[in-house]
Order: structure tokens, then C-alpha cells, then sequence
């Protein structure tokens, strides 16, 4: 499973206009919903999922990086959606920093190893701080899409 | 000082996910020694969650703790006891 795989194209936002950890939520699963990944149906109750999650402590692991993530029955593996704001959004994150790169997942209940496998994956990439300047700089889509690509070839393997 | 090594399955049924590493990061954060994580030959540092989320750690596999320093009996002792107990999530 690759990053470009979990995070498609049409799934990533270069420049989120939220600056609130839950409108931000809201925003992420509505382009989910708008590019046929989730169904329009199931857009609540998602962010409600997911602002649950929220609550039982913050999925903002620092570095600018924020990981939202619930289960649903509606998919199948794990789909995400990347956010990139550069103002920053205020996410409650464990180093009380805005956040710039939201990486939000959706896994079916059953995924166990395929969200650990994306999260393993995510914080490879964070945990490369060139990757995340990069993409904190990017100039749009196609760039965010190409650093993922990248990341995919250089990151270690599972 | 020495050093302690134990190898604990980890069967708890979502993982070490991004919660559960944060429990074992944080309570090996309270101990002074150092303290390492290691699955399939991958160690890492167990006081931070970034680290230990990089393992990708999936149910049924076995975890490695070592700690090292002054209180690294008490430390490997207390962070087994989380892992044994599923990091108190039942």
C-alpha cells in the first residue's frame, strides 16, 4: 500500500480554507464525500467519528502534522485525504503548534493492519523533516502529489 | 546499572496504534533510564510516540523492551505490565 494509493489525487487539498481542528474535519471529509470515496450520506456521522476520536486525546503528534482518524463501515482498507494549510490550523497538537499537513484516515473496522500500516507510512514521512518542509512549501496539488510519489520510492520499506 | 530485556507478544487487538503508543511513551517517559523498542529487528526510541508508531506494530507479534540506566528494572517491569494488559483499553 502506497502513500499515493491511500492519499489519491483528487483527495488532496493544497490550501484548506478551515483554521479550526473541526471544520478542518469537516472540509477533509467532504471532499472524501465530493471525490466518491464516502458516501454523501455518511459525511456526519464521520465527523463525528472522527471529533471523538479527537476527544479522547489529540491526534496532533507535533511537527506540524496532524493524523484524524476513525473507522467506518463504508470503506474498504483505508482511504485518506490530505490537508495543507499554510496559515496553520489550530488542532490541539501535543507541541501546542498550528498544524499544516493534516493526514486524515478512514479505515474499514476490520483494517487493523492497514491503518497501522498507513500510520507507519505517515510518520516515516514525517519523521523525515526534508519531506515535511517540502511539503509544507509545495506549490500546489501536483506537488503535494509528487513529494507522496517520492516518499514512496525512497521511504523504507514496510 | 544494567541493562533489562523482555519479550512481550503484543495482543492487544488494534495494535500499537497511535493511543496505546502514547501511553507507553509517556509512562516510559517517567522513568530516567533509556528505554528501546524493537519489533522483527526494528528498535527504536520507546520514549517517543513518532518512533514507535514507525514499527507499525500489528497484533501477534512480539515486542521488545530493553531499558538501560538506573531504574531500568522498574521501568521494563511497569512497561511490560502496560503491554500485557492491552494499555488498560480491555
Amino acid at each position: 500500500m502506497k502513500l499515493t494509493e491511500i492519499f489519491a489525487e483528487e483527495n488532496v487539498v493544497p490550501d484548506v480554507a478551515a483554521t479550526q481542528k473541526r471544520e478542518v474535519i469537516t472540509e477533509l471529509v467532504n471532499v472524501l464525500c465530493e471525490s466518491g470515496a464516502v458516501a454523501p450520506s455518511a459525511a456526519k456521522g464521520l465527523v463525528r467519528a472522527l471529533m471523538r476520536r479527537e476527544e479522547l486525546g489529540t491526534t496532533g503528534i507535533g511537527r506540524g502534522v496532524a493524523v484524524p482518524h476513525a473507522k467506518h463501515s463504508g470503506v474498504k482498507g483505508v482511504i485518506g485525504a490530505l490537508g495543507r494549510s499554510e496559515r496553520g490550523v489550530e488542532f490541539d497538537a501535543l507541541d501546542g503548534q498550528p498544524v499544516h499537513l493534516i493526514f486524515l484516515l478512514v479505515s474499514a473496522p476490520d483494517a487493523v493492519e492497514a491503518h497501522l500500516e498507513a500510520m507507519k507510512k505517515v510518520t516515516l514521512l514525517l519523521r523525515n523533516g526534508d519531506f515535511c518542509t517540502f511539503m509544507k512549501r509545495a506549490k500546489g496539488r501536483a506537488e503535494l502529489v509528487e513529494l507522496l510519489a517520492e516518499a514512496d520510492d525512497r521511504l523504507p520499506p514496510a | 546499572m544494567a541493562t533489562f530485556v523482555r519479550e512481550v507478544p503484543l495482543l492487544h487487538r488494534t495494535g500499537l496504534h497511535l493511543r496505546a503508543a502514547g501511553k507507553f511513551a509517556e509512562l516510559a517517559a517517567r522513568y530516567q533510564c533509556e528505554v528501546r523498542l524493537g519489533v522483527a529487528g526494528k528498535v527504536v526510541n520507546g520514549k517517543s510516540v513518532l518512533d514507535i508508531l514507525t514499527l507499525g506494530a500489528a497484533p501477534g507479534v512480539n515486542l521488545t523492551i530493553s531499558t538501560d540506566g538506573p531504574d531500568a528494572e522498574e521501568a521494563v517491569r511497569a512497561l511490560e505490565a502496560l503491554v500485557r494488559q492491552n494499555f488498560g483499553e480491555g
